[in-house]
């Protein structure tokens, strides 16, 4: 043992230091010592099931595999050790006896490890000419994933991933001896929202993405690195282009983000950027009412006379956009134009954010996702996390299953955390501020005694059009009486970068109080309606489908006000403006987003946007220069010295290392590789070589003992690009503006207050696959999207004389309807509908501060 | 003091000045090539009629100088393409920049890929010296090449049932030619393609 409590370890006869107990694969390819592996994966637990790893250890009588090997003190190890080799060479060889070999038309071919470690590590030849064991090929287990049983190594990671990470067992190994097999229950497809991951571990071609079948092969991919652009969670990404057309995206690990994992919509939902339908020109409405293709030069001069207008436009700004873009915008609206009325909330409207400033610095998360992991208390006051933030699910589930975090849910309906939280508190669809309070002084029937500290209060604004100041007031009460940390979850990939840039109606960028605070998304509608507002700025927004009040959005874009667009799709408020500016997507720009716990990260673009779409930041600025004003900007570079001069809170922001323009190269290199240096410390040094632009660009291809696998290297990548987040202070400023105190007190119980009869309050609330503009031009997840329903308290259901499944009818904007009933733990009088279905959008029926809802037997 | 080297210089030139001329009038005279000579590229055929191409792209990814492109797809239920799951959709050879080297050839898994001795490839337009599938396809398998016998076990029957087709084969004789013969036909009458 090392003075400093470590274990001295020789690998190879190099010695290393390492924390005693970790596992010995890992400690090996730290110092650049790859031992081959199939069943080991650094986001799972080890199981040690397909004995590729096999080791020497030093004193043992039996080779051991050091995927399950703990090191110890004064442990010596030799991986090529002759005995060592050829126990990895007869594995592969027996691996190989049941394998198919069709390598030529598998998905995975060309970024195999079963591929690559035959070459490296496999004997060369088989000695095996009997028949091999067959199944049906190409089973398709789910619209998403392709089964191929024959090629599968039985390594148990899609197993274990489903188990652990998930935690939904839809796929197992059934059967024994030579007959067992991956399959999914009873031929029920492979419906998990995780389900993507699996076939990115799966170390062989057995699972392989239905998307993406036999679009592409690996070497004719170009890929970059970037991040998802639909939730607030920012799981980083691959992009895979061919031929100038985006094909696949997959998880770039980050363990401070996602770590291995993405959701199905983040992974799949990628269709839209090459869709046909983007926009690519810039439209001018003609006098006669239509639109006409025309030249940037007269979009920019028509957009620039209606801007002209000072505090009479207003500016609205969609979730999608980057910090960048944010900044943008806040420049464009609150300098050159000179309003104060900008807003980036639509279906979070008067989600009172700045509230948090009571906290801390900052009108964000002050916890981190890692925090989760060392919390001993988390509240969790929101939407269904699995739905909105699906990986921030997984992480909560890990601290609870792995941590041993106490998981209080306070929610007026069911929701996935339910099953492994430690309490449930269910509430009105309005009381949640009631029993969060509760958690505080130990009022009401809440498990205040079980909270304890360190505690992480979680809050996002669940149901579109509720006013959430009572509820958030509530969770700042609660983390300010524990003096713990806040996971503020606003919903999309670019909210918290709007509100750091000041995107926002009250707040001005670094979170300083707007000297005059403008108006928001509702009020700037209402005005635009009123013929208030003689302009409307929408960049990225598509306040009709999303706005929780669509018949006020399609006033106030039918009123007298001028609308200008910036868009990457035709959307209904694309048809309804006046200009409209095509904007580049996420995957064809530079730029960066922020994610819910404030994180910075970079995106790199891989493709060109269509035609002569462009960042929304260079609209903006085009937009300026068009007003007289020039902001000399001219990349990514000189908006961000914009920034640092001018937002104090990202003033410090080190953007070479965002960017991540020097970091080392990669290890497993032989030539290359000096020992000790760890990857974190190479990360740091940062020292020479360049980035590699593809993940295959910077593989070294050689065989030998240390050859890199493909999804290896990516996650090397990956620890390269941790992200920043901007520092910040504890201590707030209590409450200060826009949005008062919590005035709304304590309310009686939904149940008391409803009559027979009576109208329901309406509570909504996103799933994950929906009709969302992006999200739908995915046909696969457009298949497996639910079918539009509602639910309802069991006995509200019975008094309608109906019963689970049956149809009711509802009426929206004047029409009935006919909808299926789902009988859920909801509260009585309550009627939860999914926000934006096929064919029946909640906002159709939110109106006003209480929406309700008549359902009736049809 | 030169003039040992200025003579020897001025043999060869004399030699080959009355050496036998290797230039022919071309294009009256056509020289026959040797017959491994690699030319434009055809794709085979299973004897069922089935394309050979799996739809790979192994071809693809080995040619130096990136002139095939494949795309590949899924043989739907019904009639197929060819045996596998997989196909060639789409399946392009680009002419101006193909250097004739074989390795596509020589990659390919399922010998769909053959190389003809016909080197006359050049056109009007760019788009035409890009060959298409059905351009390359050939309407008739082409039998050639059959594993020595170094290649199998001699103890393996697979050998026996080879023995069998080759002398099958030896019957049908000349279908190679045959093949190249039809080709040239194809593009004496106009290389689709080419003039398109
Ligand atoms: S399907 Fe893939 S991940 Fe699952 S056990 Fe088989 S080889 Fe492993
Ligand atoms: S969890 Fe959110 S950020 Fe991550 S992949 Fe899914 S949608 Fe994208
Ligand atoms: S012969 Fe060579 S250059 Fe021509 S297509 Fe084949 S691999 Fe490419
Ligand atoms: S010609 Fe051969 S190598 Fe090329 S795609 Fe077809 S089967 Fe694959
Ligand atoms: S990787 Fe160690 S046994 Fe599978």
């Amino acid at each position: 043992m090392t003075g400093n409590g470590k274990a001295e370890v020789t690998i190879n006869g190099t010695k290393v230091e390492a924390e005693p107990g970790r596992i010995l694969i890992d400690v090996a390819e730290e110092m650049g010592v790859f031992v081959p592996r199939f069943c080991y994966h650094p986001g799972l637990k080890s199981v040690a099931v397909c004995r590729m790893c096999l080791v020497q250890v030093e004193g043992q009588g039996k080779l051991l595999p050091a995927c399950a090997t703990p090191v110890a003190d004064g442990m010596s190890v030799n991986t090529v050790d002759e005995q060592a080799v050829d126990a990895q060479k007869g594995m592969l060889e027996f691996l190989l006896i049941n394998h198919p070999l069709d390598c030529p038309i598998c998905d995975r071919g060309g970024e195999c490890p079963l591929q690559d470690q035959t070459y490296a590590h496999g004997p060369g030849s088989s000695r095996y000419i009997e028949p091999k064991r067959t199944y049906e090929k190409a089973l398709e287990i789910s619209d998403l994933v392709v089964l191929d049983r024959e090629r599968c190594v039985l390594c148990w990671r899609c197993v274990r991933f489903s188990d652990e990470i998930a935690g939904d067992q839809f796929i197992q190994l059934v059967d024994r001896g030579p007959g067992t097999q991956i399959l999914t229950f009873n031929d029920e497809p492979f419906d998990s929202y995780f389900s993507g991951n699996t076939i990115q571990i799966c170390p062989v071609g057995a699972l392989t993405s239905k998307p993406y079948r036999f679009v592409s092969r690996p070497w004719d991919l170009k890929s970059a690195p970037s991040v998802c652009a639909y939730c607030s969670v920012g799981c980083p990404l691959t992009n895979d282009v061919r031929r100038g057309e985006l094909v696949r995206t997959q998880a770039l690990p980050n363990e401070n983000v996602n770590d291995f994992w993405t959701c199905d919509k983040g992974r799949f939902g990628y269709h839209y950027v090459s869709s046909q339908d983007r926009l690519d020109t810039p439209l001018v409405r003609q006098a006669e009412g239509a639109f006409e293709a025309t030249g940037w030069g007269e979009a920019l001069a028509t957009a620039a006379e209606h801007l002209g207008k000072g505090a009479r436009v207003g500016v609205i700004a969609g979730g999608h956009l980057t910090t960048e873009d944010a900044y943008a915008v806040a420049r464009l609206a609150k300098t050159t134009v000179g309003t104060p009325h900008v807003d980036s909330r639509i279906q979070d409207e008067g989600a009172p954010y700045e509230l948090a400033l009571r906290l801390g610095s900052v009108a964000g998360s002050t916890a981190t996702l890692n925090d989760l992991a060392g919390a001993r208390t988390i509240v969790w006051v929101g939407p269904d996390p699995k739905e909105v933030l699906p990986v921030l699910y997984l992480r909560l589930r890990e601290a609870v299953l792995d941590h041993n975090a106490k998981l209080i849910v306070v929610a007026p309906r069911r929701m996935s955390l339910d099953a492994f939280a430690t309490h449930v508190v269910r509430c009105d669809p309005a009381g949640e501020a009631r029993a969060v309070k509760g958690l505080v002084d130990g009022s009401e029937a809440t498990p205040a005694g079980d909270v304890g500290d360190p505690l992480v209060a979680c809050w996002g604004p669940s149901s579109p059009g509720r006013d959430e100041t009572a509820v958030f007031a509530a969770v700042i009460e609660l983390a300010a009486a524990h003096g713990s940390k806040l996971l503020m979850c606003p919903p999309h990939a670019g909210s918290q970068g709007l509100i750091d840039m000041g995107v926002y109606p009250s707040l001005d960028a670094s979170y300083v109080d707007a000297s005059t605070p403008g108006m928001t998304t509702r009020e700037m509608l209402e005005a635009a309606a009123a013929g208030e507002l003689d302009t409307l700025l929408i960049v990225g927004a598509d306040p009709i489908a999303d706005f929780p009040d669509a018949e006020l959005a399609e006033r106030a874009l039918a009123g007298g006000a001028a609308v200008i667009v910036v868009e990457i799709l035709p959307t209904e408020t694309v048809a309804r403006g006046d200009v409209v500016f095509p904007s580049a997507a996420y995957a064809e720009r530079d730029g960066t987003f922020t994610n819910l716990e404030r994180r910075l990260q970079k995106l790199e673009p891989v493709m060109p946007p269509p035609g002569s779409a462009t960042e929304p930041w260079k609209i903006c600025a085009r937009l300026a220069a068009a007003l007289g004003e020039d902001w000399g900007w001219t990349g990514f570079d000189s908006v961000w010295q914009d920034i640092k001069a001018n937002v104090a809170s990202h003033a410090a922001i080190d953007v070479e290392r965002l960017a991540q323009r020097a970091p080392a190269p990669a290890p497993f290199n032989e030539s290359g590789y000096e020992p000790g240096t760890s990857q974190a410390g190479s990360a740091a040094a940062g020292a020479g070589g360049t980035y590699p632009t593809g993940h295959r660009s910077g593989a070294p291809f050689q065989t030998g003992q240390n050859w890199p696998l493909s999804w290896e290297l990516r996650a090397f990548e990956a620890k390269q690009r941790p992200g920043l987040i901007p520092a910040h202070e504890p201590g707030g400023r209590g409450s200060s503006n826009g949005r008062g105190e919590a005035s709304s007190g304590p309310s009686p119980a939904l149940a008391a207050r409803r009559k027979s009869g009576d109208p329901f309050v309406l509570y909504t609330g996103r799933f994950i696959y929906d009709e969302g503009a992006m999200v739908s031009r995915t046909s696969a997840l457009r298949a497996i999207q639910k079918k539009p329903f509602i639910e309802m308290h069991p006995e509200d259901v019975k008094e309608l004389g109906l019963s689970d499944g049956d149809e009711a009818a509802i009426e929206v904007g004047g029409a009935p309807r006919r909808i299926r009933i789902v009988v859920s733990d909801i509260s009585k009088g309550a009627v939860f509908m999914p926000y934006d279905q096929a064919g029946l959008r909640a906002n159709r029926l939110l109106k006003g501060d209480q929406p309700t809802v008549v359902v009736t037997t049809p | 003091m030169a003039l040992p080297e200025i003579l020897t210089g001025m043999r060869t030139v004399f030699k080959n000045v009355y050496k036998k001329k290797e230039t022919t009038a071309y294009p009256e005279v056509r020289r026959q090539p040797f017959p491994r000579f690699k030319g434009r590229h055809i794709l085979d055929r299973h004897p069922d009629g089935l394309e050979k191409c799996i739809g790979c792209e192994l071809c693809a990814g080995a040619c130096p100088a990136d002139a095939i492109l494949v795309v590949g797809a899924d043989n739907e239920p019904g009639p197929r393409f060819s045996p596998g799951e997989r196909y060639a959709q789409v399946y392009q050879i680009n002419y101006l920049r193909c250097i004739f080297c074989g390795l596509c050839v020589e990659a390919c898994p399922t010998e769909a890929l053959l190389m003809t001795t016909e080197y006359e490839i050049s056109g009007p337009s760019r788009e035409g010296l890009v060959f298409t599938k059905d351009q390359l396809i050939v309407d008739e398998p082409i039998v050639r090449h059959w594993p020595t016998e170094k290649e199998y076990p001699p103890e393996h029957n697979l050998l026996k049932e080879l023995e069998a087709s080759r002398s099958e084969t030896d019957a049908v004789g000349g279908a190679r030619n045959a093949g190249d013969q039809r080709l040239k036909s194809t593009a004496a009458s106009g290389r689709g393609g080419a003039q398109s």
